[in-house]
């Protein structure tokens, strides 16, 4: 008798807290969510500056090296204007070079920073949990509710190419705001958005400085430099793409309506037979 | 003449022999040819409802049993063709429910084969062990991030393919394959993240 009832109290906390579990509106809690949003807001504004800084080397660049090739100045180079437009691009490229090297690694920081306040989170209310529980937490999330007007993410591409580093957060804090006010996405969802993206932006900044350095050190041993190579425009496409925007070869996925519907609402005798 | 009744009975056994595995082998081979016609569901039907008969009729068969998949997926594809709605879950999953009370398939298997194909719920994340997340479907890749075990990503995009199936295709449910196809974004976007950040040194 003492051991039924033992089960029984046993049965009903096990249920009583799976229940409070599943039906916790979040996995991570609105003001962890504002310290992230601050963070990233503030991310956003610092990144705003730097590319303001840059902005105007890297456009005369840009146009510098358009206007080499569109004149045809690449088989051309003995030509007067070709090679004063060939010193021109060697003298921007070496200040682009310069700027970036000290404002990126400056950059990437302040990423890391924001990224690992995200990083904490997860860590905690995401990586710790099984699987089919997560599902479990999405599906009441997301079923049910009243149709989301616009999908604010971009999933599967994750790169929000096409738009600026400075906008990028502004996006980021925006998806937040919104997730606080509007609850019309599990907030962790945004999260772990967010810090996709912040990676995927780490990556690209990785890559350009990686870049950077191998041209640097190509630049000191050879004294002719000023040619349009490959590397150059690597190096230009780099940093266009993570700090303007300018839009790489990965395609952006066009958001859509969702309409959170479940398929035939209908409760068939079959359906409560299979226990669905 | 020892020598020459010696050498005959030797013959007559190896003949013997022979003959026995020659029947062996044609036994075996209208098993294989017998198997094959029971248990054909043609794809080419006129309805779905033709579909579902032939394959109530094949699945009487025990060796059937094992294309139960096959069949569902022939159903589909004919209703996709022939006259996609929402009818054909009914149809599907009555047909589905009727292998379960028949003892064919286990009522589970049933039930997950319903999910698969209509369902915006995920089997393959739920039939993963109830454990920690990061200690089963997260590996590290070529860097020194974490990240989501690339079989398991390459199981729930199949599913979805069979939710589109399903839902989208025979169904004609775009709403309802949308928002599932939202879902396994997001299912997907939340794992990744995990991932990533149990990778992550910061605490």
């Amino acid at each position: 008798m003492k051991q039924t009832k033992l089960y029984s109290i046993l049965f009903a906390v096990m249920f009583i807290s799976t229940a409070t579990w599943a039906g916790k509106a979040r996995l991570i809690s609105i003001d962890v969510m504002q310290k992230i949003g601050d963070s990233i807001k503030t991310t956003g504004e610092y990144s705003e500056e730097i590319e303001v800084e840059l902005a105007d080397v890297v456009e005369t660049l840009d146009s510098n090296m358009k206007f080499y090739e569109d004149t045809g100045c690449s088989s051309n180079e003995s030509v007067d204007g070709c090679r004063q437009a060939k010193a021109k691009i060697k003298e921007n490229y070496a200040k682009m070079l310069n700027v970036i090297k000290t404002k990126l690694p400056e950059m990437r920081t302040a990423l890391q920073v924001a990224s690992n306040s995200v990083v904490g989170e997860l860590k905690r209310n995401v990586a710790t949990k099984d699987v089919p529980s997560l599902q479990e937490y999405l599906l009441s999330q997301t079923s049910g509710e009243s149709p989301v007007v616009e999908s604010k993410r971009r999933y599967n591409s994750k790169r929000l190419n096409g738009v600026r580093l400075s906008s990028r957060f502004e996006d980021y804090y925006r998806l937040i705001s919104a997730s606080r006010s509007q609850n019309t996405e599990p907030l962790v969802v945004t999260a772990a958005s967010v810090l996709l993206d912040m990676k995927d932006s780490m990556k690209y900044i990785d890559f350009t400085l990686d870049t950077i350095e191998e041209q640097t050190v190509g630049m000191s041993f050879e004294a002719s430099l000023g040619d349009v190579t490959p590397q150059m425009k690597n190096v230009v496409g780099g940093v266009q793409a993570v700090l303007f925007g300018k839009p790489l070869e990965v395609s952006q996925v066009t958001p859509h309506n969702i309409e959170f519907e479940e398929v035939s609402p209908v409760n068939e005798s079959w359906e409560s037979q299979l226990g669905l | 003449m020892k020598t020459i009744m010696l050498f005959i009975i030797l013959l007559s056994a190896s003949a013997s022999y022979a003959d026995n595995i020659l029947a062996d082998i044609q036994s075996g081979f209208t098993n294989i040819f017998s198997t094959k016609d029971v248990c054909l569901v043609d794809s080419g039907q006129a309805s779905l409802q033709a579909v579902v008969e032939q394959a109530e009729k094949a699945m009487s068969h025990n060796k059937c049993v094992r294309y139960l998949g096959e069949y569902i997926e022939t159903m589909l594809n004919t209703a996709a063709t022939t006259d996609p709605g929402a009818h054909v879950y009914t149809a599907v999953g009555q047909f589905i429910a009727n292998q379960a009370t028949l003892g064919r398939v286990g009522k589970l298997e049933a039930k997950n084969l319903v999910k698969t194909y209509f369902k915006k719920e995920f089997v393959t994340f739920s039939s993963i062990e109830k454990k920690q997340m990061s200690s089963l479907v997260c590996e590290y890749g070529a860097g020194t991030d974490m990240q989501l075990r690339e079989s398991l990503a390459e199981d729930a995009k199949n599913e979805l393919r069979k939710k589109e199936l399903g839902m989208l295709k025979a169904m004609d449910d775009p709403a309802a394959y949308r928002s599932t196809q939202d879902f396994y974004d997001m299912s997907l976007v939340l794992l990744e993240g995990g991932c990533i950040a149990a990778g992550n040194k910061i605490n």
